[in-house]
């Protein structure tokens, strides 16, 4: 299917329903792509790239929200969105990029399931990410996440009709979703894996395609 | 019942016993014909419009031609109407302007639209020359999600999308097939736009 083929009004159509980490991927296909969004995308402006050693950092405004993309997508390794947040040195290995980050949100890019299994560990200690309410795993590859990523929480499963309190779909907001992409019909939490951290917090993960919905509670939701 | 086998015209008439429903009748361009509901008609702003303005009676649908859609085949047009008669009723979607745009596609719309990729960009072509406004909405939402969990370079290929190195070449391609004198003109154009002339005339 040729993209670049489509009336431009109906480009513009497939171009605004799609969420910004795809936005920015199909942005580094060509100078063409990028000029498009440009231009359809109004509300995306001031654009700038900053090459690190591994890492493509991509600033941006957002109508009044000023907003960074971490990306390592040269090198498939990963990357993140951020909102509330400039990362210092995100040419670091994983494990450093958590700890410096103090977002309430994340899409972290990457198809090492290794660091995704890092991370929770590492939260669940209290190491790292201890302002986020929501991360993202997103697996670049196209390939669903293995079960393997559950060992740590133990195979317990929120079942909603023994837990009638915990509320039927994740509480994201609407800007979270755009970076989900896709409605909240999908994100219902009865299912999910959860797990206590020894301060109280709890946190649940979902599987959704090539995404890994990891949230965190404040207290015990039932 | 899957949507290959579901019905393109209603024909559950008992549920409207007291007005008879009327059936437009539709040509493609490969000449298979249609029929099609006047309720489901109105999912279609073009041909909504073409059939006020035509003003049939029943017995001119039925005796006079099919009206021809010549842009379409039959194999695409089968899959708007099924989609048309599916949605029959259902309001419009109006635009609210939000980007990132949230759609939803429902079920029958995901089972109608696995079809191939050349399929799936005739549809989309159809959808906005007819005008439908929600089959629009989903059928871009679909290609939109192929770049869902993609690399640049499987999006590329998942587009078929040029590099910066083929755009130039076809370019200048374009360039060189281009007509001499309508090549003079255009030189001569950026020539008095670099001198700072505000106007060619």
């Amino acid at each position: 299917m040729k993209l670049l083929n489509f009336p431009l009004l109906v480009l513009e159509q497939i171009l605004i329903s799609m969420n910004y980490p795809q936005l920015f991927f199909l942005s580094f296909c060509s100078n063409k792509t990028k000029r498009l969004i440009s231009l359809f995308k109004y509300n995306l402006i001031e654009f700038a790239f900053c090459f690190g050693q591994y890492a493509l950092r991509v600033f941006f405004t957002d109508k009044n929200k000023k907003h960074c993309l971490v990306c390592k997508i040269f090198s498939f390794r990963a990357g993140a969105v951020s909102r509330n947040l400039t990362i210092q040195y995100p040419s670091r290995p994983f494990t450093e990029f958590t700890d410096h980050y103090r977002g309430r949100f994340a899409v972290f890019c990457t198809p090492n399931i290794r660091d995704a299994r890092v991370f929770i560990d590492r939260w669940l200690r209290k190491e790292c990410c201890d302002n986020l309410n929501n991360a993202i795993f997103f697996n670049t590859t196209g390939r669903p996440f293995d079960d393997t990523l559950l060992v740590n929480f133990g195979q317990k499963r929120i079942d909603r009709t023994t837990m009638p309190t915990v509320p039927e779909k994740y509480p994201f907001d609407k800007d979270d979703l755009y970076y989900i992409g896709g409605g909240s019909d999908k994100l219902i939490t009865d299912g999910s894996y959860y797990a206590e951290r020894f301060d109280g917090k709890f946190a649940t993960i979902a599987y959704w395609d090539t995404y890994v919905v990891f949230s965190v509670w404040d207290k015990r939701p039932w | 019942m899957s949507v290959e086998n579901a019905p393109v015209v209603d024909v559950d008439e008992a549920a409207i016993p007291v007005e008879k429903k009327m059936y437009y009748r539709f040509e493609s361009n490969d000449k298979k014909e249609f029929r099609v509901s006047e309720l489901a008609i109105q999912q279609s702003e073009t041909l909504n419009r073409l059939v006020e303005a035509m003003g049939y009676t029943s017995e001119d649908v039925e005796n006079k031609p099919a009206i021809a859609i010549e842009n379409i085949d039959g194999k695409t047009l089968k899959l708007v109407f099924q989609w048309c008669e599916h949605h029959k009723g259902e309001a419009i979607p109006v635009d609210d302007g939000s980007v990132p745009k949230i759609v939803e596609i429902p079920e029958f719309d995901a089972k109608l639209m696995d079809i191939d990729n050349g399929l799936l960009f005739k549809l989309i072509w159809a959808a906005d020359y007819l005008n439908i406004v929600q089959l629009l909405n989903v059928s871009c939402k679909k290609v939109a999600n192929m770049a869902q969990g993609k690399t640049p370079a499987q999006l590329r290929r998942v587009y078929l999308l040029p590099s910066d190195e083929e755009d130039e070449a076809a370019k200048r391609a374009a360039q060189e097939a281009q007509d001499p004198r309508a090549r003079e003109v255009e030189e001569e154009f950026e020539e008095r736009k670099r001198q700072g002339g505000n106007s060619f005339f």
